[in-house]
């Protein structure tokens, strides 16, 4: 037999006040792990929130860029490419540009690797007069849209554009504007003389409230033949495509860093005014954000600082019971303490009956305490018990702190009632009958 | 007075109490008690019998005079040595039997075992286990005993240890006649065969000790 044995024996004897001793700390350690652990969890949750609440406004950014993308490709051309020193009064008074730019300008932007140019669309526009129709028209020479490689996410197999905002004109065939077709009665499929020459109306246009209604589109190299303009154009249409409300302005600097004898015109009224609401909404999207954060945050100071009490509270008071506990055993054991003493017991020997036994005491509160307060301290968060954020929660740390803690707390309360067992006196105990 | 006592009192005396009313437990007590022999401490309550008991035995520390065991000053060791010095040489039995109550009767005898170094602990215990008609006991708690098998008990555990003498504070106050017989029997058949016995008892039969002190208000009657 050993002090372990009896220390052992006592305790199944006396399981009551065992059993309140361990629940006593395992109610405050479970208090304590319960807070730690709500504490982690809710910083498990808060980041959890915000990830999602950003991944919204992100998905939200998105698909209203992809919303302005199309409704910009339904408004057609918003930006004009012209040779540097086409002056911009002569084109309005023209109605098209009287300066020109090789041809090669536009395969330079189409694999310039520029960023917010899309549908490059090469044209060389003269103002003329239809002989035969005897009409004021602005006649478009065009190849068809050249693709800018820097976007290939618009590109097909081919390297051609999925949804081309105007395609190529064939030899032989025109488009014609509204306006001008109704003026010279024609319709599409009808067979006109133009130059001297016959081509086939394949297309009438819709009516569009610009030049574009008196326009007549045909292949890029006839218009070069007849003004004798060999490799040459003097307009790049395309679609800026700013999704962006800071990038709104940057396209003159871009194209012009690949091709410095050139001007950008902009028009897009409409545009600037989507891009502000565009702004605004994701303004909007960040400020409730930063609200949510922000309330989050409030939220777990306001448990940090109920922690921050309640944590002493609850361990001095665990204390203070086990101190009166021990104390309540000492008393109870006085006959026996001094029997043990008369044959032989040291005062270490019984101290540390009494300091073993709430370090066991600590021991099996603490565990108790752990498994009840990591458990309740997540399901207060609405974490399950053992899912993958549950795992987050288990913290080594602060099992060793309260593994060595919970039995030093105990021995640190049951200090005093052990020494006063250790000093009795027997012979007070004993000399009464 | 023989040199080869085991237990020797010198001019013993105890006070209680602090200034103003103080109370004289023992007063110039001198007693002795040789091998083999069984004597008895015969007074009435409050007599100082107890008291006597206990600084004989090194557990009260006395005013005056000195206690010898085995011709050792008790009072001149340090008190841890003291307490192993007891707990080797000086067995004690009391009217209450101080078991230990989650204990069964073998461990309560053996208890002793746990604080010093007892050679052959398992063999001696169960010899007195037998020697005390425990044996159908052993396994039993202390509250599942009569208490004549209970002061018989606290006898084996006083005596595992095998001390020079045995101290008992009127072990049969709480036993019914035939009890009370079956322990002196206890005592006397130890102290005969080599032991030494000092009983304290407010009885009155004298017949068959050694020698009885008789004590009166901490004084010995001659
Ligand atoms: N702690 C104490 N304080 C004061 N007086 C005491 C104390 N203990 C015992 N006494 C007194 O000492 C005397 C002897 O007591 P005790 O040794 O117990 O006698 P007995 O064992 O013969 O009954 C008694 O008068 C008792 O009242
Ligand atoms: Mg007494």
């Amino acid at each position: 037999m050993s002090i372990w044995s009896i220390i052992r024996k006592e305790i199944a004897h006396n399981r009551g006040n065992f059993v309140i001793g361990l629940l006593c700390i395992a109610v405050a350690l479970g208090l304590v792990v319960g807070s730690v652990t709500l504490l982690a969890a809710h910083d498990i949750n808060t980041e959890q929130v915000v990830d999602a609440k950003e991944r919204e406004t992100r998905e939200a950014m998105e698909a209203l860029e992809d919303d302005y993308r199309m409704m910009m490709r339904d408004m057609g051309y918003n930006v004009l490419v012209l040779s540097a020193d086409q002056s911009i009064d002569e084109l309005r008074m023209h109605g098209a540009p009287n300066t020109y730019m090789p041809v090669d300008y536009v395969e330079a932007l189409s694999t310039g690797g520029i960023e917010n140019l899309n549908h490059l669309f090469p044209v060389l526009q003269q103002r003329v007069t239809w002989p035969e129709k005897e009409r004021e028209i602005i006649l478009c020479g065009t190849m068809g849209q050249v693709p800018n490689f820097e976007k290939p996410q618009f590109l097909n197999d081919e390297g051609m554009y999925r949804n081309p905002i105007r395609e190529a004109i064939p030899a032989g065939a025109v488009e014609l504007g509204h306006d001008i077709a109704r003026a010279a009665g024609v319709a599409e499929g009808d067979v006109v003389t133009l130059f001297d020459e016959e081509f086939t109306v394949q297309r009438v246009h819709v009516r569009r409230g610009n030049e574009d209604d008196v326009t007549v589109w045909c292949d890029l190299a006839k218009v070069q033949e007849w003004f004798d303009l060999d490799g040459q154009i003097n307009g790049i249409l395309a679609l800026e495509c700013v999704c962006h409300f800071e990038e709104f302005g940057l396209v003159e600097q871009e194209v012009q860093e690949i091709l410095p004898a050139t001007q950008v015109m902009e028009f897009g009224t409409i545009m600037r005014a989507r891009l502000e609401a565009r702004a605004r909404a994701e303004q909007m999207h960040e400020t409730a954000l930063d609200q949510e954060i922000a309330y989050r945050g409030q939220l777990g100071e306001q448990r940090q600082g109920l922690v921050r009490i309640l944590v002493p509270v609850v361990l001095l008071g665990a204390a203070v019971w086990i101190f009166f506990l021990i104390l309540g055993n000492v008393k109870d054991r006085q006959g026996e303490i001094a029997v043990m003493r008369t044959v032989g017991f040291g005062e270490g020997k019984i101290m540390g009956i009494f300091l073993i036994k709430a370090a066991l005491m600590g021991v099996a509160g603490a565990v108790i305490g752990y498994l009840l307060g990591i458990t309740v301290g997540a399901a207060w968060e609405g974490i399950v018990f053992w899912s993958p954020e549950f795992g987050q929660l288990i913290n080594p740390a602060l099992i060793g702190l309260i593994m060595i803690g919970a039995p030093a707390l105990a021995i640190i309360a049951g200090w005093i009632p052990a020494m006063k067992a250790a000093q009795l006196d027997p012979a007070v105990i004993l000399r009464e009958e | 007075m023989t040199e080869n006592a085991v237990l020797r009192t010198e001019d013993l005396s105890k006070f209680y109490g602090r200034t103003g009313k103080q109370v004289t437990a023992l007063e110039n007590v001198s007693i002795q008690v040789e091998p083999t022999t069984f004597k008895v401490i015969r007074g009435p309550s409050g007599s100082g019998k107890s008291t006597l008991l206990l600084a004989a035995g090194g557990l009260l520390h006395p005013d005056a005079g000195r206690v010898l065991v085995r011709e050792e000053d008790l009072y001149a060791f340090s008190p841890g040595q003291r307490t192993v010095f007891r707990g080797q040489n000086i067995g004690f039995v009391f009217q209450q039997f101080y078991l230990v109550p989650y204990l069964s009767v073998l461990e309560n005898v053996k208890m002793p075992g746990v604080a010093l170094d007892i050679p052959d602990l398992d063999e001696r215990a169960a010899g007195l286990v037998e020697r005390f008609r425990l044996g159908h006991r052993v396994d039993h708690f202390p509250s599942e005993l009569s208490t004549g098998e209970r002061q018989r008990v606290a006898l084996a555990r006083a005596l595992v240890a095998e001390p020079g003498i045995l101290l008992a504070d009127e072990p049969t106050g709480n036993l019914d006649m035939e009890n009370e017989q079956i322990i002196v029997d206890c005592l006397r058949e130890y102290a005969r065969n080599g032991g030494a016995v000092l009983m304290a008892t407010h009885g009155l039969r004298t017949d068959g000790f050694d020698q009885v002190y008789q004590l009166k208000d901490g004084k010995l009657q001659e």
